[in-house]
Parts: C-alpha cells; sequence; structure tokens
C-alpha cells in the first residue's frame, strides 16, 4: 500500500495525470475534438515517459475527455464528444432556464461518481468480468444494438412519430458505404469519399452544433436568461439526493457497456437515459431540464472508462476506440495485458488503478473549480460565440481525416439539422441510429455466417436471447399501454356520454 | 557544421552497432545529403492515425529528416478502408515533395470496389516492414498441431476462420489457405484484427489468421494456441511453431507490408534519396530499439524487389478475389 502511494505521489506521476485531465477536458469540450483523438495525438508523447506517468497521461485524457463534452452540451447544446449527446437532451433546457451553474455541478458530480464506481468495479472484480467480454460475440452485439435501437422512443420528445422518422433516417444514413459481409458498395454514387461510409463526428457536429448556431443567428438579439449567480459550485443538498441513485445506476450501467468490445459511452449514455426515464415517476418531464436526466448519461458514460479498461488490463481486449491505442501504447513500455500483467507487473498495476481513482478526483476538482470560468461562455454575446463554434466545427471535422469532404458532410448535416430542427423532429435519434445501425447490421449479418445461416444462433446463447427479449419488451410495451389508455379512454368515454 | 559533425559521428556509431549486431542491413555509409530535389517532404498516410503504419513511420521521420536535410510531415489522411489516402496520394505532385507510405490494403481496394487507382499508378521506393499471417485456434481446441487442424478442417466442411474485414490481406490469405489444403471454410469478417483474434478467443470461430501482432496478447495469456506462421523464418517469440515453407503449405506471399510509394513520375533522384533516407533510418539505434520493442521486424527491400513483392501479391489477391465474388464485379 505505502508503494502505491509513493509510486502515486512522484511529481512526474501526478503532473502527468493532471495535465492528462486538463488537456481531456478541453479535447472533450470542443465539438469534434474527441477523446480517441486526444489519445492518438498525446501517444507519441507517452514513449519517452516512463510506464505509470505514460499512461496515466493517456488515462486522463481519456477520463476527461468524457467528462468535457458535457460542459458544451449542458451550455450551448452542443455536445463535445459523441457520448455528451444524450446529456444535451436534459443539460440545455436546464440552462435555458438560467441553471447553468446547476447543470455542470450536476454533470461534474456525476462523471466522477461514474468514474469512481468504475474503478471500484475495476479494482474489485476485474479479472473474472474481464471474461464478459469474451462472451460478446457478433450475436450479442447485434442484440445490444437492436435493445439500443429501442431507445428511441424514449428520446424522441413529443413527438414519437417524428422521433421515428429521424431514427429511419439514422439508419439509412448507415448504411452508406461498403457492407462489411459483401463487399457491395452502397450509396456511395462513385465517391470514394462514401466508400467507407459517412463518418460519424462531422454528422454530430453538423446537426448539434452547426444547426444550434443557425438557429441563434435568428435569436441573436434576443436575452437568453443570465446565469444565476451560484456561490457553491457544488450541488445542492436536494440534487444531491436526487442524483446518487442515479449516479449508482449509471455508473454500473456504464462499467458494464464499457466492458463489452465495440461499445462506449455514446451508447451506455442513451443506454442510462433511457433507463432512467422508464423507472422514473414522471418520465413526462424529461427533457425539460431534470437533475436525474443529465447525471445517468454523465456518470454512465465516464462509467465505461473503468468498464473499458478491464478487459484491456486483464485479457488486452480493448474495450473501445480509447482502449485499443492505449493497448499499443502498453505494449510500447513491455506491460503486454493479459494475466501475466498481475503477476509480473502488479506494482504498475496498482499504480495504474491508484492512477485512476486520482483522474477522477481531478476531473471532480477542475470541474467544481473550473465552473464560474465554464459559466461565462453563456453570457459570450452571441455575435461573437457563433462564428467561433462556427470555425471550430470545421476545424474539428477537417482535423479526422484532414479532409475536406468532411467539413462539406458537417455542413450538410447542419443545414439538414437546422430544417429538422424547425420541422420539430428531435435530431438524437438520427445520431443513434447512425451509431447503431453499422453496429446492428454488421453483426446481424456476422451472426448469420457464423451461424451458416441459422437464425437459432440468436435464441441459443443466453446474453443474446435476454437482450433480443428486453428490446422486444421495449417496443412492445407502450404499444400495450395506449392500447389499454385508449380503451379505457372510450370506456370512460362511453360512461360519461 | 556542429549538425555535420554530429550525423558523421551517429552515422560512424550506427554503421559499429549494425556490424557488431550482425544485422542484415546494407553495410554501406550513409551520409546525410544536402541536395534533395524538394524543400520539403509530405508523407500521406492512409491507414488511421495511431495505427501501427502510423506510429512506425512517425518514428522513422526523424531521422529521415536528418538524412534529407528538409523538414518532413506527417499527414494522416485516413478513411475509406485507405481509399481516401490512395487516392489523394496519387494525385500528389511528382517533384519529390510528396510520398505515401504503401501497405497492403492498396491492392485489395481495386478489386473489393469501384476504387480506379491501383499500385500501378504510384513507383515504388521501398518497403521497412512486413507482418505475416498465423492460424491461431482457440486454447481448448482438440488438435495441437497444424496437421491435426488440416485434417479436421478436411473432414469438417464449413470450418470458421474470423479475418479483419472482407478482401483484406488476411481474408486472402485464409482463402489461400483452404484451397491449398482442399477444405471448404466459411469466412467471418470482422472489423479489424484484434475484434477477429477476440472472436476466436471467445470460442464463437474456429480459427483466425492474422499477423501474430494482433494475436500475441491471446497467445501469451492463453486463449489461443498458435499452430502455424506464414513468416519466412520462425518467429522469434514463438520459436516451436512452425513456418508455412517448413509444412508445404502456401500463403507465405500474402504479406501485410509497410513501404513507401511516390507519385507516378517521381524523379529517380528523389526516390534513390527517400529509399537512403529509409536506410539510414532503419540503421539508427534508438529507431532499432524502438522497433524492438514494438515488435516490429526490419524487412528492408529495395524498390525492385517491393514492386515484386506487389506484383506476386497482386496476382493472389486477383485470383481469389474472383474465387471468392468479392466486390462490384459489374464495375
Amino acid at each position: 500500500m505505502l508503494d502505491i502511494i509513493s509510486n502515486l505521489f512522484q511529481p512526474a506521476v501526478l503532473l502527468s495525470t493532471l495535465g492528462g485531465v486538463v488537456m481531456g477536458i478541453a479535447f472533450g469540450a470542443m465539438p469534434g475534438l474527441t477523446s480517441t483523438m486526444g489519445v492518438c495525438l498525446l501517444m507519441p508523447l507517452t514513449f519517452g515517459m516512463d510506464a505509470a506517468p505514460g499512461l496515466l497521461m493517456l488515462i486522463g485524457i481519456f477520463c476527461g475527455a468524457l467528462y468535457g463534452g458535457s460542459i458544451t452540451a449542458c451550455l450551448i447544446n452542443t455536445p463535445g464528444t459523441p457520448s455528451a449527446a444524450a446529456t444535451v437532451l436534459d443539460g440545455y433546457p436546464m440552462t435555458l432556464r438560467g441553471e447553468a451553474g446547476r447543470a455542470l455541478g450536476i454533470s461534474t458530480v456525476s462523471s466522477f461518481g461514474g468514474g469512481i464506481i468504475s474503478g471500484v468495479i475495476m479494482i474489485l472484480i476485474a479479472q473474472r468480468l474481464a471474461m464478459i467480454s469474451l462472451r460478446f460475440s457478433a450475436p450479442e452485439t447485434f442484440a445490444l444494438a437492436f435493445f439500443g435501437l429501442s431507445i428511441i422512443a424514449s428520446i424522441s420528445g413529443k413527438n414519437l412519430v417524428k422521433g421515428l422518422m429521424a431514427g429511419c433516417m439514422g439508419i439509412l444514413l448507415s448504411m452508406i458505404g461498403i457492407d462489411n459481409i459483401t463487399a457491395f458498395s452502397r450509396f456511395n454514387f462513385g465517391s470514394v469519399f462514401l466508400m467507407k461510409g459517412l463518418s460519424f463526428i462531422p454528422v454530430l457536429v453538423g446537426l448539434f452544433a452547426l444547426s444550434q448556431c443557425f438557429i441563434t443567428c435568428e435569436e441573436l438579439y434576443v436575452e437568453r436568461p443570465k446565469p444565476k449567480k451560484t456561490r457553491n459550485p457544488i450541488p445542492s443538498k436536494a440534487d444531491l439526493k436526487r442524483i446518487i441513485p442515479t449516479i449508482i445506476r449509471g455508473g454500473l450501467t456504464g462499467t458494464f457497456i464499457g466492458i463489452i468490445p465495440g461499445a462506449g459511452g455514446d451508447i451506455s449514455a442513451f443506454i442510462s437515459y433511457d433507463m432512467e426515464r422508464r423507472f422514473s415517476k414522471h418520465p413526462e418531464k424529461f427533457g425539460t431540464g431534470l437533475p436525474e436526466a443529465i447525471a445517468a448519461p454523465e456518470s454512465s458514460n465516464n462509467g465505461t472508462t473503468g468498464g473499458a479498461l478491464i478487459p484491456l488490463l486483464t485479457l488486452g481486449i480493448p474495450g473501445d476506440a480509447n482502449t485499443a491505442i492505449m493497448l499499443g501504447a502498453l505494449q510500447m513500455h513491455n506491460m503486454t495485458p493479459g494475466p501475466s500483467l498481475f503477476l509480473t507487473k502488479l506494482a504498475d498495476v496498482h499504480t495504474i488503478f491508484a492512477g485512476f481513482m486520482l483522474a477522477n478526483v481531478f476531473v471532480l476538482a477542475l470541474g467544481l473549480l473550473g465552473q464560474g470560468m465554464f459559466v461565462k461562455i453563456v453570457s459570450i454575446p452571441k455575435r461573437i460565440l457563433v462564428p467561433v463554434i462556427m470555425v471550430m466545427c470545421a476545424v474539428g471535422s477537417f482535423s479526422i481525416n484532414n479532409n475536406f469532404a468532411d467539413v462539406l458532410v458537417m455542413f450538410i448535416a447542419g443545414v439538414v439539422g437546422y430544417f429538422l430542427t424547425k420541422g420539430g423532429f428531435p435530431l438524437s435519434p438520427i445520431v443513434l441510429a447512425l451509431i447503431l445501425g453499422q453496429m446492428c447490421e454488421g453483426n446481424f449479418r456476422r451472426s448469420l455466417v457464423m451461424s451458416k445461416g441459422s437464425y437459432a444462433i440468436f435464441f441459443q446463447r443466453p446474453i443474446c436471447a435476454m437482450f433480443l427479449i428486453l428490446g422486444t419488451a421495449a417496443i412492445i410495451w407502450p404499444l400495450v399501454k395506449g392500447v389499454r389508455g385508449y380503451f379505457k379512454e372510450q370506456k370512460g368515454g362511453g360512461a360519461a356520454a | 557544421m556542429k549538425k555535420r559533425i554530429f550525423g558523421t559521428f551517429l552515422a560512424a556509431v550506427m554503421v559499429f552497432s549494425t556490424i557488431a549486431a550482425g544485422a542484415v542491413m546494407a553495410d554501406e555509409e550513409l551520409t546525410p545529403i544536402d541536395n534533395y530535389p524538394a524543400k520539403s517532404l509530405q508523407i500521406t498516410v492512409p491507414p488511421s492515425a495511431g495505427g501501427g503504419t502510423d506510429v512506425l513511420i512517425r518514428a522513422l521521420t526523424p531521422k529521415m529528416e536528418e538524412y534529407l536535410g528538409v523538414p518532413i510531415t506527417v499527414v494522416n489522411k485516413s478513411g475509406g478502408g485507405c481509399a481516401i489516402g490512395y487516392a489523394a496520394g496519387a494525385e500528389d505532385p511528382a517533384d519529390g515533395s510528396c510520398i505515401t507510405a504503401g501497405v497492403a490494403e492498396l491492392l485489395g481496394l481495386p478489386y473489393t470496389t469501384s476504387f480506379e487507382y491501383t499500385y500501378h499508378d504510384f513507383v515504388p521506393i521501398c518497403n521497412f516492414n512486413s507482418c505475416y499471417g498465423t492460424i491461431c485456434v482457440p486454447k481448448n481446441a482438440p488438435y495441437d498441431t497444424i496437421e491435426d487442424f488440416v485434417k479436421y478442417m478436411q473432414e469438417n466442411p464449413g470450418t470458421r476462420f474470423a479475418n479483419s474485414g472482407i478482401g483484406g490481406p488476411w481474408h486472402i490469405l485464409a482463402a489461400e489457405f483452404a484451397e491449398d489444403i482442399g477444405a471448404e471454410v466459411v469466412h467471418v469478417p470482422c472489423d479489424g484484427g484484434g475484434p477477429a483474434a477476440t472472436a476466436c478467443a471467445g470460442g464463437n470461430v474456429e480459427a483466425v489468421n492474422v499477423s501474430d501482432a494482433e494475436v500475441k496478447t491471446f497467445v501469451d495469456s492463453d486463449l489461443l494456441k498458435m499452430l502455424l506462421t506464414f513468416s519466412p523464418e520462425r518467429l522469434a517469440q514463438y520459436p516451436d511453431v512452425p513456418t508455412a515453407n517448413e509444412k508445404g503449405i502456401r500463403g507465405a506471399d500474402v504479406v501485410v507490408f509497410r513501404g513507401f510509394l511516390g507519385p507516378k513520375d517521381m524523379p529517380q533522384e528523389a526516390v534513390d534519396a527517400v529509399d537512403a533516407a529509409t536506410r539510414y533510418a532503419l540503421a539508427d539505434p534508438g529507431v532499432q530499439e524502438f522497433m524492438a520493442a514494438n515488435g516490429f521486424t526490419n524487412n528492408y527491400m529495395n524498390a525492385e524487389d517491393y514492386l515484386k513483392m506487389l506484383d506476386e501479391m497482386d496476382a493472389v489477391i486477383a485470383d481469389q478475389c474472383e474465387k471468392l465474388g468479392l466486390g462490384n464485379q459489374d464495375a
């Protein structure tokens, strides 16, 4: 125990963790720049460092970015990372009420809580949980994506039909590009750029950030309620009491989703939001700025950090894109992940565990300390803020592949997003369907290749069957409720007449 | 002046160390040049940022810069399964100011998609690293040798092989292997080599044939066992695993290579300079240490050998893609 502390509290380790978290928050908050990009860019920098500080810097970026995305999501209706796409739903309405500080406080505490919960799980039962990631193959991933798609109903807002239409739009967009089972090009109109499908980030940035800029342009001279002065950045006791159960649920869900290879913070945030809404006593208030609706996605997406590290460290299986890059960094420092890592490099593993906790403490500290500064973004005159965001959208989209075509995609998505918003279409279902469409289709077909064409594969595997049943129930239940409600109304109406 | 002395010193050190290590590197002495035909050099990297190709090239560039005497920038143009990078690279100015990283994906693209550029649109410069496929099976599989597994495959048509993506080099390799031993297999395309190895480690498919780097963690953590390697020599880390050549099995011609390609009309002088710069970098002790630590082997090939390998592999891909019925055959 003592040497873990002495390993951790070295200036180099502390500084690199802190630096990682700071950079992570910055990367996360800027639309278009993601945690993956931050981890990618800074990986070469860690080559020159020792194993512990180098890895903790990457972990810091990872944790920081997942929190940072919520800052812009809450304040300017622009998710800084895909993982914060669900935070927009309630974070921005709260800011519109003039409670920007409250929204940020909740998201900071929830991110911290989610991270810590996943960290505790990682430390206590990493090796046992890791096997889940091996259980998750194509059929299970398909079933999870199917379950995820059923969430569209939850995030559709007022108009379910428009939400479903938006979801279908997202699924159609996800079909662009070569299909990955027979290599047949679809909807690419002969363009090399569209050959492997749309990049996800430019669409997200365009739909949310750019379209929001257009909308803001319309009301350039309408005053928004000034954020209330909050002296204390920590959420009130009443808020804390309300969100703590949510954070625990979100953190656990996030950890589980994080363990699954190929599923990360974006999906888990939506799933937690949906779960919170289903179990809520007043689901109709979701979307109006509820504290628990911010806490759910934020605790969940930070929960994926520890979850994703579990299979990485114990089996060498990266749970998502960030940890895939970290796998390279681990090998670089002669720390080949796997069960042997816990035997041969136990001290380093413990330092990583402790550092992970520390990174989350930094997230909390920086989030609370910086809150006063972040909130000022809302007070920036719109005629200054809007051009700045537009430039950031363009730069962010370009920097993903150094390709101007991505900027065009972002711009088109922005214009489309503007008109959809004007028409009352929710944008989140498009994003969710775009993320899940490819995952759903590819894994469905891959499962059938694996089973040599037999559909029985989906029912013979317990995890897969469970998710399929959950998804089906989630779709059918509102219908049953609706029909029952209709008959009740008829009866009631009949009695009255 | 100072820089020159330092360079000469480095060159001397590196020549000494290569001789000492008995490496197969060219033993000529390379001194940095000051007459590179262009003012700068841009290396386009089509595979994704942070991947093996990107990381290795970024490790080579400081030394290449030192040799060429011009600044080098590495530009990631990923996406489209490398198509975006190659479409850009083929249209780069051919004055020696731009080159492109040449990896195996380029060969498959024209066959599986409507991509119109081929390696004939580039001039080969040199190859610096290659990875070879392996055959791995889950740890608890009932076969322990490649002979037993081949027998199993022949008796059980429809053995499932996970590969890193449709039409990719490992897909082609699996097809060639299956054809060679006369077995019918089912190809399960995954989203990359790591997920393919995971699918096999979880027992969801019978075998995976991606590179040793991609299965390393699984073999080391006792989830997969390696039965065969397609490398020309036995792998240093797994000396007990036989090679395909030893067993008389075809497939060693499918290689995931990493090299440099130039735009078609790149001046010979520039081609030679980049080639020499690559050799200069590969001979550097720091670079060698980096490559060893990351499991990159030095598979230097000059332009002539590189082209020969491209030709051979292209023929295999053309043949197998047709047999597999891949891609837009009408296009």
